[in-house]
């Protein structure tokens, strides 16, 4: 039964005259909605797994996406029922909301045990979706030797013209202190500290009158391949699908910041069971594997990476020779401070 | 005429108002009250005395001359303790930060102390002095009454890059901090730059349609209005493609030799300016035609036949008589662009963002209030310059001759 309120009420009405039309369409299983953070991910994830599970299971399944705000997060959980079973999660959200009490417990005993994910992937309330990642990326159609880190980045001298990065705190101040020369391991002890967040602010405003910011993942692909920007920081999934529509892209692995997100299932939400189907439908290897093959994304489940075929190891942020060189991200870092540097960032930006 | 006729034209009347009814209540349902509870919202907040009752009637009491007595502090204690249990205590704590942001994480740290060591039978004063050092302070308590009061100026202050210290007093906001009041005079800007231009442009145009034949009226009626069919999206799409380094005008411009190096049109105010102005110039002929197509031709030529020189015939007859249509497209045109979202946020870079854009940032981090200060604020704005504009045809009219 859908609970009607203020938000879906003009979609309780469309429906409504559906439903009468067609009495028990969806009777089988319900409906579960899940939100991811829509792109190229959420395209390959709905061809990937949640087309088949509908087919296969009957519940019919909702799609919604977000920004990563985790307001948005905080405003779905008050209330009674919400309309969210299913949210892809970042590290620090998952901690959260796990704080705030938003989300909803696991029955990891029909997940198969926390043991057939990785460690990142099987928390209280989080089930590893993918490993993910921030990298450096450029055209190499348009530069011909490109930059090798994230310091050619903040090299004006030897790469002239706009680079793009990330309007936020969250991936650039990393970025910054490892272009600083603080060794990868080290840098959220230096950014604990209110020196080390001088530092890296200090680092970002020797290049800021020639950063354009992105919001969306989509537009450092865009601003790459109309040679707006030299260079970008960028969501590894979204390089790699467009590696796969042919576009000449190169992407650096030295210190890209390696990200696990997990599926939360929202404690509002209004099917929990078909939330766990779900959920244990998108940790199977198989589909894991091919979602890695789509996206560039790691699997999180130990099943399918024992299975990852070699070719495709070197694209993968969770291979470990990439994890060899990666800043490994701190979510509980961001979870306390994203707030407190996110209004910083924002006094930076616009001053 | 008898008195029954007077009675049933006026009933026929208030017959006709029946009908704006439907108009009234929906304008009430989804305008005023949506538009009161954001100016609420922006002065009130309950977050801390609803978790907090008894604290908050204890300190509502305190004196505030020296640290309140062990009964409060072991009543507040208490209700940490409560609000980490029901998890709202995340919530009070963002509210304290935003009052003050020196006792950032003050009450989800105390909770958690108090959570593992337990509440002492007695001297919970000197308990939450160890957990934290911020509890020895009068000022953290004066914050915190503070903060127990419902009704706030708070966010209202931060708008306008102000703020209370810890004794309560008015100060301005450190210089790196003070962003908004330099947002609303750059959004008060853009608007008035895209006014101008819209004006410019546009004018011209009424005035061609309002004097050709009626075929290629209708063929200017439907080149005006084709940015209004548009989708949004789609035509910045078509901007980005056009202005970007790499894109048309760019090329012709470097192909014809005018430049040597691509002119960064993108992602800048001037793309601002090129966006807004090509969405809002509608707005500016649709009003400035209507008004000047009855305008009869004749008084000009009589002014004319007077002696008057063309100039002085368009100053002194023509304006004042299109002066209604242009003030209607400048006050309509101003004020839609005041509101502007999405345009600066696409085609814009970072230092052209609206004071739109901070509403939606801070209703994202759910941060309503100041989000409600900023919108009222836009509100506030965009009445001054409606009423402003009234006042000005006022003036006008009221200086040009009258017969």
């Amino acid at each position: 039964m859908m609970k009607i309120n203020r938000r879906t009420f003009g979609i309780g009405v469309a429906s409504l005259a559906a439903h009468s039309l067609i009495p028990n369409a969806h009777a089988a299983g319900g409906q579960v909605t899940v939100v991811g953070f829509g792109g190229a991910f959420q395209d390959a994830m709905r061809e990937i797994y949640w087309k088949p599970f509908e087919a296969k299971t009957g519940i019919k399944v909702l799609e919604d996406s977000w920004n990563g705000a985790f307001g948005t997060i905080r405003a779905k959980a008050t209330g009674g029922v919400g309309n969210w079973d299913v949210v892809q999660m970042p590290g620090d959200g998952l901690l959260l909301g796990e704080e705030e009490g938003l989300y909803a417990p696991l029955d990891w005993k029909a997940l198969g045990g926390r043991e057939a994910y990785i460690g990142q992937g099987a928390t209280d309330f989080g089930v590893g979706c993918e490993v993910g990642c921030i990298v450096l990326a450029y055209d190499s159609s348009k530069l011909a030797n490109g930059p090798e880190s994230w310091k050619d980045a903040f090299d004006l001298a030897k790469f002239p013209g706009k680079r793009s990065l990330y309007k936020g705190p969250k991936y650039n101040l990393e970025a910054a202190l490892y272009a600083d020369g603080v060794d990868r391991a080290d840098i959220y002890k230096v950014l604990k500290t209110p020196e080390g967040v001088n530092k890296a602010f200090a680092k970002l405003d020797t290049i800021k009158k020639d950063i354009l910011w992105w919001e969306s993942g989509a537009l450092p692909v865009q601003l790459l391949a109309s040679g707006e920007v030299t260079m970008s920081s960028a969501y590894g999934g979204r390089i790699y699908s467009a590696l796969n529509t042919g576009k000449p892209f190169k992407i650096i692995w030295a210190g890209s910041l390696v990200e696990v997100d997990s599926w939360v299932i929202m404690k509002n939400g209004p099917n929990k069971t078909g939330a766990m189907e779900l959920i244990k439908w998108m940790g199977d290897a198989d589909r894991q594997l091919e979602i890695a093959k789509r996206m560039g994304y790691g699997p999180t489940v130990k099943a399918a990476l024992k299975r990852i075929p070699p070719e495709l190891a070197p694209s993968l942020p969770s291979s470990p020779a990439n994890l060899a060189v990666a800043i490994d991200m701190d979510p509980s870092f961001w979870m306390e401070r994203e707030a407190a540097l996110t209004e910083r960032f924002t006094n930076w930006v616009n001053s | 005429m008898s008195s029954g006729d007077a009675a049933s034209g006026a009933a026929r009347r208030l017959g006709g108002y029946w009908l704006s009814i439907p108009a009234l209540l929906f304008l009430t349902v989804f305008f005023l009250v949506p538009l009161l509870s954001v100016l609420l919202a922006a002065v009130f907040d309950q977050r801390f005395s609803s978790q907090f009752e008894q604290t908050t009637r204890l300190l509502q009491a305190w004196s505030g001359e020296q640290l309140p007595d062990e009964e409060t502090y072991r009543t507040i204690a208490g209700e940490l303790l409560a609000a980490r249990g029901n998890k709202t205590i995340a919530n009070v704590d963002r509210r304290l930060a935003q009052e003050e942001a020196s006792l950032q994480g003050l009450l989800t740290s105390s909770a958690r102390g108090l959570a593992n060591d337990g509440l002492p039978s007695s001297g919970v004063r000197e308990a939450l002095i160890a957990i934290d050092l911020r509890w020895q302070d009068t000022r953290t308590w004066k914050v915190l009454r503070r903060v127990s009061d419902d009704l706030t100026p708070t966010y209202l202050l931060a708008a306008l890059d102000l703020r209370r210290n810890a004794d309560g007093g008015i100060e301005t906001a450190p210089p790196e901090q003070a962003i908004y009041v330099p947002i609303l005079v750059r959004s008060l800007v853009i608007s008035l730059v895209v006014t101008l231009a819209t004006l410019v442009l546009g004018a011209p145009v009424a005035f061609v349609m309002a004097n050709v034949r009626p075929g290629w009226r209708g063929i200017l009626f439907v080149l005006v209005q084709i940015p209004f069919w548009t989708s949004i999206l789609v035509r910045l799409a078509a901007w980005i493609v056009l202005l970007q380094n790499q894109g048309p005008i760019n090329q012709a411009l470097m192909t014809i030799g005018l430049i040597d190096a691509p002119v960064a049109m993108m992602y800048n105010r001037i793309a601002v300016y090129i966006a807004m102005t090509h969405v809002q110039l509608p707005l500016m002929i649709l009003p400035i035609y209507s008004v000047i197509q009855n305008i009869k031709t004749n008084y000009v030529r009589a002014a004319l036949s007077l002696g008057a020189s063309p100039l002085r015939a368009f100053i002194t007859v023509y304006l004042p008589l299109a002066a209604p249509g242009i003030g209607a497209g400048v006050v309509l045109v101003f004020i839609s662009s005041l509101g502007y979202y999405i345009t600066p946020a696409i085609v814009g870079g970072a230092g052209d963002q609206m004071l739109s854009y901070f509403v939606q940032f801070h209703l994202d981090k759910l941060n309503n209030g100041l989000a409600a200060a900023l919108a009222s604020i836009l509100i506030l704005s965009t009445g001054l310059v409606f009423l402003g504009g009234r006042i000005a045809s006022r003036l006008g009219s009221a200086a040009r001759p009258t017969r």
